[in-house]
Parts: C-alpha cells; structure tokens; sequence
C-alpha cells in the first residue's frame, strides 16, 4: 500500500502544474511542520453572516454583507524552510494562471509583499496576498463577490486602528 | 422482512404516519443512550490532533508528502474552527494584516487616509 | 446551532425516528443502531441544520437512506465476493480511525456508573457549568467534580 502511495505521489509530482488553486494548495501544505493553517468555509462565512451586531472598530461598515459574500478563505503562514520556496513557488504558479491583477507590491526590510484581486472595477471575486521574508511565507486566498468599494473601506477601517 | 425494493417504495408520508403511532413502542432511556453517544462523539472529536493556529508556535506531527499530495481535491477541507465567533475574529485578523501589510512604506496612503481618499483609487494611482 | 436547540428540536424527535426505523428494519437492536448513526451524522452537521423547517420529514429521509444502507451491506455480506469500492487509503484509515475511537469511547461511557456518566454527558455535551450541573442533580459541587474526575480518568485509557 505504501508502495503505491509513492508511486501515486510520484505521478502526481510530475503534474503538479494541474489544479492549482487556493484549496489545492491550502491542502498541500496545511499539515506540514511549523505551518499554521486557517481555513474558514462558505458555510462558516454564512454562519458568521447571521451573528447579530458585529462590529468593525468604530466604523459603520457593513461588515457582514461583505462576509455573507464571501465563500473562502485560506491562510498558510510557514516557517518551515524546506518548504518555503515550494510554496511560494505554486502560489505564484497560481496567480500566474489565474486573471489576477497586481494591487500592490511593496518590499520592506526584506520582506516582499505582493497583492492582488481579480475582477472588474466594481467586483472583486478573488484576493491573493503573498508575503515572503528569508525565514516566513505568508499566503493569504480570499473567494467571493466582494464589491471593490466596500474592500477598500473595510481596509480602511482596519488601517485607522 | 421487507425487501430493499419495498423500502424504497415507501412514502416519506407513509413513514410519517408510523412515526406518529404513539402505540408502537420505543425502548426505555432511547435518548438518554443518544445523548451518551453524542457525548461520546465530542470527546473522541476532542482527541484528535487539532490543526495548527493562526499564531506560529510549536510544530504539528509531519504528514507524509506523499498522502497530502493524494489528498483528493474535490473533497474540501475541514474547517478550522467550529465557532463562528472565532472565525470570524480570524477573518478580521486577516484583513488586518493585509491592511497593515499595505500600509507599509506608503506615506501617500497616510496622506490619503486624511483626504478620505479610497485607497483602491489612491493605489490605483501609483500604479498608473 | 447550540447543544440546547439540538436536543430540543432534533433529539426530542428520537422516539419518532425509532418508529420509523422499526418498520424499516423490524429488528429492535438495529433499529436502534440506525437512529443513532442518524443523530452522530445529524450532529456533526449540525450547524448546516439551521435554515431545516421540518426536522421531523428531514430526519425521516436521512434514517430511511442510512437504512437502506444498513441493509444493503448486511446483505451484501451474506453474498460475498463482490469487492468493495476501493477507497484513497489516507482517508480510509482516517475514517477507520475514527470510528473505533468513537465506539471506544462510547463503550467507555456505558460502562461508568450511573452518576459518573450522567455528570460526564452534562458536561460534555451540555457544557453546564458545575452550578448548573449540581442544580440539576442535586449533588454538591465536591462530590461532581470528584466523579467526573474519575470518569475522565477512565475514559483517558481509552482515548
């Protein structure tokens, strides 16, 4: 059985270029040592749409329409080195193939942060953010219909803090 | 006995009928039994290895690259937490570190912050 | 959804469901075991059950499936020689796994005295607090924490 499990992953390694999105690589990586792994479903996301009375600092925004639209999200933060460069490597393999745009790009005492969104000027439907230090990665994939105004003052909210 | 076709036959109205037939009998302690079994399941649920949290600290067992990599993909993955309270508070951490992330080495986002300039405009700008 | 709306809404059903899976099955025991399997699957979803407006005909439909199951692999077994599906071996033994430590578990809570088990459900699947728990047995806070103490010891074997 192991055999074929090797086998099988051998096979598999050759096509890894195949499905790559936030799921595949959250699945890839979330077990793995020294990764801290967050995964929050679509039905979570309902369930967080119906708590009554949530708050996002002291702004009025309407916090729980942009949760109820959203349908995933998938946080990867690694410290482990030997897997480092791999993941940051199918990240980018993934933005590359998908339609997102850069947002922004910004390097700061060694670390690279790179954003992006996907979508039209209205609606966003994806985010991606890939943060790369020497020792840390940082890989954080948002699904849903966001409207692109609504992101924006969400991040707002959360810079006046 | 009933074959596998007569069950399949059977009305859901049918059913709710026998459901209601408060002559039939049900066995003594049926849901006090239940609810051992349900207490049962939380605590073996409690057993299991739990994933790792958003903050970094000691190291999970490794799982054979070989069996993440099988992983079949249209099975999704669990999630992290049960409580929606919690999720949500790792929801609003995430967009706080993207915010954060993208306030760095930007002064003109600073500046924009007092304009009431969006920062989607504003960095739409620098990008221009 | 909470503990409490659980077994208000969903586990006071369980004399109905076991209706049910009587005729279905016509064995007592099974019929038991069924409506259990019903009520583990039911729990673990039962966050998805919020928006159900008829629990009773909801539950009705998952027991005569899960029963229809139940008895086509107990006949299957009495006519061997078809293979099963073959499964991805990780989440096989995942799933293997995890039903043995439930019946381990369970096992282990049947066989706790009375009040060590009754302590135990309260607070595990209740999650009382030791006031709410000594309210409602009777018994003072020293004596419960001491049985559950005990009960969890026991249970630590088997975990």
């Amino acid at each position: 059985m192991k055999r074929i499990i090797i086998l099988f992953a051998a096979l598999l390694l050759t096509f890894s270029a195949f499905a790559q999105n936030g799921k595949s690589i959250y699945q890839k990586y979330s077990d793995a040592e020294n990764v801290s792994a967050v995964y929050v479903s679509p039905a979570m996301f309902r369930m967080i749409g119906r708590i009554p009375d949530l708050e996002v600092g002291e702004e009025n925004v309407n916090f729980s329409s942009i949760i109820r639209s959203l349908t995933g999200l998938y946080i990867l933060n690694s410290e482990n080195a030997s897997i480092n460069s791999a993941l940051r490597a199918d990240a980018e393999r993934f933005i590359n193939a998908g339609k997102y745009e850069l947002l922004m790009e910004a390097k700061n005492d060694g670390e690279v942060v790179r954003m992006f969104t996907m979508g039209n000027d209205k609606t966003i439907e994806g985010f991606v953010m890939l943060s790369a230090e020497p020792d840390e990665v940082t890989f954080i994939c948002l699904d849903g219909q966001m409207s692109r105004k609504a992101f924006d003052e969400l991040l707002a909210t959360q810079m006046n803090k | 006995m009933k074959t596998l076709e007569e069950i399949e036959n059977l009305s859901l109205e049918e059913l709710e009928q026998k459901a209601a037939e408060t002559a039939a009998p049900v066995p003594d302690g049926l849901e006090r039994r239940l609810r051992e079994a349900l207490a049962a399941r939380e605590l073996a649920e409690a057993a299991r290895p739990r994933p790792a949290r958003w903050i970094p600290y000691a190291s999970l067992a490794v799982a054979a690259a070989a069996a993440a990599l099988v992983a079949l993909p249209q099975r999704g993955p669990k999630d992290t937490f049960d409580d929606p309270l919690l999720a949500y508070a790792e929801v609003e951490k995430a967009f706080q570190t993207i915010s954060d992330k993208m306030s760095v080495g930007m002064d003109i986002v600073r500046e924009a912050e007092q304009t009431a300039d969006m920062p989607y405009n504003t960095l739409n700008k620098i990008q221009k | 959804m909470t503990n409490a709306r659980f077994q208000n809404e969903w586990l006071s059903l369980a004399g109905e469901f076991y209706r049910v899976a009587f005729y279905i099955i016509e064995d007592e025991a099974e019929a038991e075991d069924a409506v259990q399997e019903l009520f583990l699957k039911l729990w673990s979803g039962r966050d998805a059950l919020d928006g159900i407006r008829n629990p009773k005909g909801y539950g009705i439909r998952v027991l005569r499936n899960l029963c229809l199951d139940r008895i086509r692999r107990s006949r299957k077994m009495e006519t061997p020689a078809v293979l099963p599906e073959p499964e991805w071996p990780g989440r096989q033994d995942e799933a293997v796994d995890e039903k043995e430590r439930l019946a381990k578990v369970l096992d282990a809570i049947k066989s706790l005295p009375d009040r060590q088990r009754e302590v135990l459900t309260l607070r595990t699947l209740d999650g009382l607090s030791y006031e709410e728990i000594a309210e409602r047995t009777g018994m003072n806070q020293l004596t419960l924490r001491v049985l559950l103490s005990q009960a969890r010891r026991k249970l630590r074997n088997v975990i």
